[in-house]
């Protein structure tokens, strides 16, 4: 027999080769799996933090603390601590900690200056990894002034040997800590741990920030409201006083307006030409006044809801005769020839008669006041194509291209406007197309700078017509 | 429970996540332990080190060394409340 024979291995059975395949299959699905089933669990975390944030409208160190026991209850972290700074502070403050020990900790309002920080907190490290086993009170007083003591008590008490904190950074600013204790030494932390403290911080700093983000809005969202509430408050004082101011001045200057009428009728007897002019003047002057106020109290009946279409069968081409006749003196005073033709029979409309005589005479006053002297007035109305329309046309100054399409607005006056008559309001304008558009009619208006202007209204017959009595 | 008791179901627990309702079959095959899954109950006999150590020794024979570790981290915190000598020999 061959003594130096060698020992032969064993040959493997098939089934023996197929069980340790198995075996080996086995280790590699528990390994995907594992993989697998971490990942789960992170993203379950991770979802879990998003619905706190989004379904919560507590303060933020309650969703904090909701935070930190989610935490806890999904990872195999010791405990874990979340440090917030609230929004228009440098504070930081304990708002959240968990542990998973069982053991009851006191929580105290630790907060930290972060303007008066130094070492790691302001410095440019993210993460540091803290020894507890060897760090020293005098360290601990370095990161947490003089809430040194309180976690000297915490490491004390619970059996962690290690903690990792990570910097929450958003919008450049710090706006969280997240420290998280381990039972293990420093030294012993593996690098899956350590990657798991980061996806965990990154989503609590996600959090966090909207948490913040949200806050902010509604202080701002708040303040808003309140100066919308002082504005509001301010537009209505402003209103009242136009409307009472309105009413106060309407009765005298209509007594004034009468009784110059009366005197420039010869009711007090026969005038010189000069008191005559004079008084013209002062009529004119009046007259406008009382367009002002009717105006003014026209606009602050829009703004409280009191503008409303007293509508009536009114006859426009008297309207324009009527309003036309008041003008006569103030367009001889000026030379302006004014041409109206009063059509024979027109259909009656239904009208909210004195605020239309507004705009007739709006129209036809500003067409004098903006026509030099000698100038053109061609006033008419007529029926046409379903419609009946008013027109006023005029040889004077009209309007500047860049200007006509502000020209219906609240108190906007054209530039040459403002030249001519300095102490126009900028509402005439305004009132005119708020009384035609209220009756469903159409602003009419053409312009050429230095040649004339049209202004004038349509009213649709069918919309308008007087209902069978 | 007993911490041993709370050790079993966490590793149970975390090994279930892992391989599935195997995991549960494995534990019961351990004589040591009374398994109600269901109800998340565990009830140990004889001495409850050897009893987690039976369990690891169970999902080692199928998965391998990466299942010990897996069982280790699943209750870190759990045995650092035990002194050294009452931490079964597979967890150290």
């Amino acid at each position: 027999m061959d003594k130096h024979k060698t020992r032969k291995k064993p040959k493997l059975t098939g089934r023996s080769r197929l069980q340790n395949m198995f075996k080996r299959v086995n280790k590699e699905m528990y390994a995907k799996n594992l993989e697998l089933a971490e990942t789960n669990q992170t993203l379950f975390l991770l979802r879990n933090i998003d619905n706190l944030v989004l379904e919560s409208h507590e303060e933020l160190g309650s969703l904090c603390q909701k935070i930190a026991e989610e935490v806890v209850k999904h990872t195999n972290f010791g405990a874990i601590g979340i440090l917030a700074s609230p929004v228009d502070t440098n504070k930081l403050f304990l708002y959240g900690f968990e542990n998973s020990f069982d053991i009851e900790i006191s929580r105290t309002k630790l907060s930290l200056e972060l303007t008066l920080h130094k070492g790691w907190i302001v410095g440019p490290e993210k993460i540091a990894l803290i020894d507890l086993e060897k760090i020293t009170h005098a360290q601990l007083e370095d990161q947490f002034d003089y809430h040194a003591t309180y976690i000297c008590e915490i490491v004390k008490k619970l059996p962690i040997k290690s903690a990792i904190a990570i910097k929450l950074i958003a919008r450049r600013r710090i706006v969280g800590i997240v420290i998280v204790g381990f039972p293990i030494p420093v030294s012993e932390l593996s690098e899956k741990q350590r990657s798991a403290v980061e996806r965990t911080s990154e989503a609590i700093g996600v959090a966090i920030d909207n948490k913040l983000l949200y806050d902010e809005n509604q202080m701002v969202l708040k303040r808003m409201l309140n100066t919308n509430k002082k504005l509001r408050e301010l537009d209505e004082t402003k209103d009242e006083f136009i409307s009472m101011a309105s009413h106060q001045l309407r009765t005298p200057l209509t007594s004034v307006k009468g009784y110059m009428s009366m005197v420039l009728e010869g009711d007090a007897g026969k005038l010189s030409k000069q008191q005559e002019n004079l008084l013209n003047q002062a009529f004119v002057s009046s007259q406008r006044m009382v367009y002002l106020i009717a105006d003014l109290l026209n606009v602050s009946r829009l703004k409280t809801g009191k503008f409303v279409i007293d509508a009536h069968p009114a006859d426009l081409s008297e309207m324009v005769e009527g309003e036309i006749a008041q003008l006569k003196e103030t367009a001889k005073l000026k030379k302006i020839e004014i041409k109206y033709d009063k059509p024979k029979k027109l259909p009656k409309l239904m009208l909210d008669e004195t605020k239309v005589r507004q705009v007739i005479m709006n129209f036809a006053d500003n067409a004098i006041y903006y026509t030099p002297t000698g100038g053109h007035i061609n006033i008419e109305v007529k029926e046409d194509d379903g419609h009946i329309y008013f027109t006023v046309k005029d040889d004077g100054l009209g309007v500047p291209k860049e200007d006509q399409k502000h020209l219906f607005t609240k108190f906007f006056r054209a530039g040459n406007a403002k030249k001519a008559r300095p102490d126009g309001t900028g509402l005439g304008l305004f009132m005119a197309k708020k009384v035609v558009d209220a009756q469903e009619g159409n602003i009419l208006f053409e312009s050429t700078e230095g040649k004339g202007s049209m202004f004038g209204f349509s009213f649709s017959k069918k919309k308008l017509a007087v209902p069978d009595s | 429970m007993d911490i041993y008791a709370k050790i079993v179901a966490k590793i149970i627990e975390q090994q279930e996540s892992i391989m599935g309702p195997i995991a549960i079959e494995q534990a019961k095959r351990v004589s040591q332990l009374k398994v109600d899954w269901p109800e998340h109950k565990v009830d140990l006999t004889g001495d409850p080190q050897a009893a987690v150590d039976k369990l690891v020794e169970q999902y080692k024979e199928l998965f391998g060394q990466i299942a010990v570790e897996t069982c280790r981290d699943a209750v870190q915190t759990m045995l650092a409340s035990l002194p050294k000598e009452q931490i079964p020999s597979t967890l150290k």
